[in-house]
This record gives structure tokens, C-alpha cells and sequence, in this order.
């Protein structure tokens, strides 16, 4: 299962607000305080024993947020950022900043967006899992107003890759091709999960917003039947446990309970 | 501080039947590794009308009460049994059972999940614990466990050998 990924930038609700680029600290100052985006999770990241910064990234509800408001629904923004406020202070993302702000080894310098996801796929993916599960149920809520604002987000896997334009299956067995400089920030590769939202223009034009997409956990081994509910356990568990210190014989003493 | 001390509980395997009863079970909600420990038994309550071979969920009970549980499952090969859960009721945490000698119930779980384990002709057994939940890995590591592989999530995974020459 693919979705949008859960937490977003400042920058990408700004470019929600104005798609050319030049909303800046102003507008997103004046959404902030009139409800229609929510104020976001802090982390603040340490290196070596040192906070280094503190990174604000919010629910990846406020760029609808943001896209309501600038489509004159300011209702339909302030109900989306309520509920953005609502998953940005759930367990899993408390659990998030508290998983992202312990010590790391990892250089302090470049910890941006794309980071924090490496890092979460590193440490512990599954607070990020409820949020985008938390972001695409809240979704559905209001998917029917965005088809009406003409706004439409696909998920799919690319399929191939030219000169020319990326191919991507999305999830509803339709084919799409995006021109290349749509894609041109990524490094795609082939099966890359993406992420594409259009947005047709008042003037005829199509916006367009692509970004790598959440992908849902591996599957779980297919003997473990907890393995959507605990870490999970290396691929090759008889050799792990092989080639581990050597184990001991477990010190079984007391006396036997009754059984029934 | 005085310990509470609880009869010895019987244990029996669950059937599709107490599934219910399993699924009321409650064994505390925080902090995050006992509320995910939580999840695991209501699941196993779930799969328990599946009746998925190699699942074993073991309730121990006092005078119809359910004071524990734990679940055992089957791993990747016959050779490994994978301890998933071991769970005391809220208030019996820290109980003793009234034996001689006198033990803490949560060994008596630990062990008697254990022994079935080794009747069933597991050469060992693996359980994962959570690096915070310093009472469970105190507990499994003076059994006789020990450490693996740190996994994801602060978890750390915990082998020991079980006898099946001895397990009765």
C-alpha cells in the first residue's frame, strides 16, 4: 500500500499556498495564526551529546489545508488543519519526536525532511506507519470537495524511465507519464514508490507535485503471525541464532503447575 | 513492603472458546512496550479461532480468574519456539506464588511456558523485550536468556537452549 508521506515541510505548505513560489514567512504566519495550518512537531536532533536545531515538520495535511484556502474554502481548510492538529498530537507522533530527537551518530548537518524518513526506516518506521494511516483515513473525509477543487493525488511505482518522461503504474491500474522535469529533483530508479498530486490551474494549466510515497512496512515473515504488531525479526532467525554467542540452557527450577 | 502472594495458578492451552476471555485480559496500558504487549494478546485472541498450528496461548487461572498468560509460537523452523508474550494481570504485578520454594508468579509463567516448549521438541527458544522494560529483560536474562541481535524499535532479541531430554 502506498500513500503520501505523513509529514511535511514548511516550504511544501508555502508552495501549496502559491504553487509559483512566492508565498513567504508572512502568509504562512498569518495561516498559522488564523487556524487554517496547524503549528507543526518540533524535534530537535542531537549529535554527540548536542541539540543541534530544532527541525518543525507538520502533518502533510496542511498542504491540503493550504490548497483549501487558496481555492477560497476557508471552512474546508480550517476542518482539514483541525484534524491535522488532532494527528500531530497523537501517541504515534509524540512517540515520532521522541524516537527522532535521541542521540544519533549521524552527521548533525543536512537532518532536513528527507533525513528524518531515513532515519525512521532505520530506527523504528511504525509511529511514521500510524500517521500515514491516521493522514489517509482523514483523507477520505474530503476527497470528494478536492475532486470538485480539481485536485487529485495518485500513488504508483515508476515503470520506466527515459530521456524524456517517467512512466508510473498507480495503484488504480492506470498509466500516467510525467514529463521529465517534473521528476528532475529526484534520483528515481525503477519500482521508486512516488507520489503525484495535479492540480488543474484556473488558467488551463496543470500543476503538478511529485514526491516519493510512504510505502507500507515489508512484509512480515510468514511464519510470524505478530509480525504486524512487534520489530521484526531477521530475515534468517535460525542462522542469526547460530552464529550468535552461545546460547544457554534456560534454568528451569521450581516446581510444575497443575495443568487442566 | 509486603509481598502479595497468590495461590498457585493451573494452566491449560486456549481454545477458539476463550477467546473472550483472552481478549478481556488486561494487563496494564503503559508505558508503550506494555500497551504493545497488550496488542499482541488481543490478537492472539483473535487468531485464537483460526487455531493457526504452532500457536499456543497458555492461561494460567486462580478460582476462574485469569492471572496470566503468555503465547508461544512456532518459528521459522521446528527447531526454534518464539516466546511473544508473557503477561501478569494489573494486580498481581510483582506476586509470589504460595510454594515451596516460594517464587515470583511471572517465573512460573516464564518456566512452565518453557517446559511446554521443550515437550514439543523446540531445541530452544527466542523472546524479544524492550531495552526499557527492565523488569522483562531482568527476568529472562536470569533464566538463562541471552542477547541476540538488537532489533527495531529498542527491542532486543533473546535466545536460550532448551532441554527436551528433561522436560517431562
Amino acid at each position: 500500500m502506498l500513500t503520501e508521506r505523513p509529514l511535511i515541510s514548511k516550504r511544501d505548505i508555502l508552495n501549496a499556498l502559491d504553487p509559483t513560489g512566492n508565498a513567504g514567512e508572512s502568509a504562512f504566519r498569518r495561516l498559522k495564526r488564523d487556524g487554517f495550518i496547524t503549528a507543526g512537531v518540533e524535534v530537535k536532533p542531537r549529535h554527540n551529546g548536542h541539540a543541534h536545531g530544532t527541525l518543525v515538520m507538520f502533518c502533510s495535511l496542511n498542504r491540503d489545508a493550504a490548497t483549501a484556502y487558496r481555492k477560497d474554502e476557508p471552512e474546508l481548510a480550517r476542518r482539514i488543519a483541525t484534524r491535522a492538529r488532532k494527528i500531530e498530537s497523537s501517541k504515534a507522533a509524540r512517540r515520532l519526536v521522541e524516537l527522532l530527537g535521541r542521540p544519533s551518530d549521524d552527521e548533525a548537518q543536512g537532518f532536513d525532511l528527507d533525513s528524518v524518513y531515513t532515519r525512521l526506516l532505520d530506527i523504528d518506521r511504525r509511529p511514521a506507519d500510524e500517521l500515514a494511516r491516521q493522514v489517509q483515513v482523514a483523507r477520505g473525509s474530503w476527497e470528494k470537495a478536492f475532486r470538485e477543487l480539481r485536485v487529485t493525488t495518485i500513488h504508483g511505482t515508476v515503470t520506466s524511465l527515459d530521456a524524456d518522461a517517467t512512466e508510473i503504474d498507480s495503484l488504480n491500474g492506470e498509466r500516467y507519464w510525467l514529463p521529465i522535469f517534473s521528476t528532475r529533483n529526484y534520483d528515481l530508479a525503477l519500482e521508486a514508490a512516488l507520489s503525484v498530486r495535479f492540480e488543474q490551474l484556473g488558467d488551463g494549466s496543470f500543476w503538478t507535485l511529485v514526491e516519493p510515497a510512504w510505502s507500507d512496512a515489508p512484509k512480515e515473515s510468514s511464519w510470524d503471525l505478530f509480525g504486524d504488531l512487534r520489530p521484526a525479526l531477521p530475515a534468517e532467525l535460525e542462522k542469526v541464532l547460530d552464529d550468535a554467542p552461545p546460547a544457554r540452557p534456560l534454568a528451569l527450577v521450581g516446581p510444575r503447575l497443575a495443568w487442566r | 513492603m509486603e509481598r502479595q502472594r497468590v495461590a498457585a495458578p493451573t494452566v491449560r492451552l486456549a481454545q477458539p472458546a476463550d477467546a473472550s476471555t483472552v481478549a478481556a485480559f488486561r494487563c496494564g496500558r503503559t508505558p508503550w512496550y506494555v500497551e504493545e504487549a497488550a496488542k499482541v494478546i488481543s490478537k492472539s485472541a483473535v487468531l485464537l479461532d483460526a487455531a493457526p498450528s504452532g500457536l499456543r496461548v497458555l492461561l494460567f487461572e486462580h478460582a476462574d480468574e485469569l492471572v496470566a498468560i503468555s503465547v508461544l509460537q512456532r518459528g521459522p523452523t521446528a527447531r526454534t519456539a518464539d516466546l511473544v508474550v508473557l503477561a501478569i494481570r494489573t494486580r498481581l504485578r510483582g506476586a509470589w506464588i504460595e510454594q515451596t520454594p516460594e517464587r515470583p508468579l511471572c517465573v512460573a509463567v516464564l518456566e512452565e511456558t518453557a517446559q511446554l516448549a521443550a515437550r514439543e521438541g523446540y531445541e530452544r527458544i527466542v523472546a524479544m523485550a524492550a531495552d526499557q522494560n527492565e523488569k522483562s529483560v531482568r527476568l529472562i536474562t536470569r533464566a538463562g536468556f541471552v542477547p541476540v541481535k538488537r532489533l527495531d524499535g529498542d527491542y532486543t532479541l533473546y535466545q536460550a537452549l532448551l532441554d527436551t531430554t528433561n522436560a517431562g
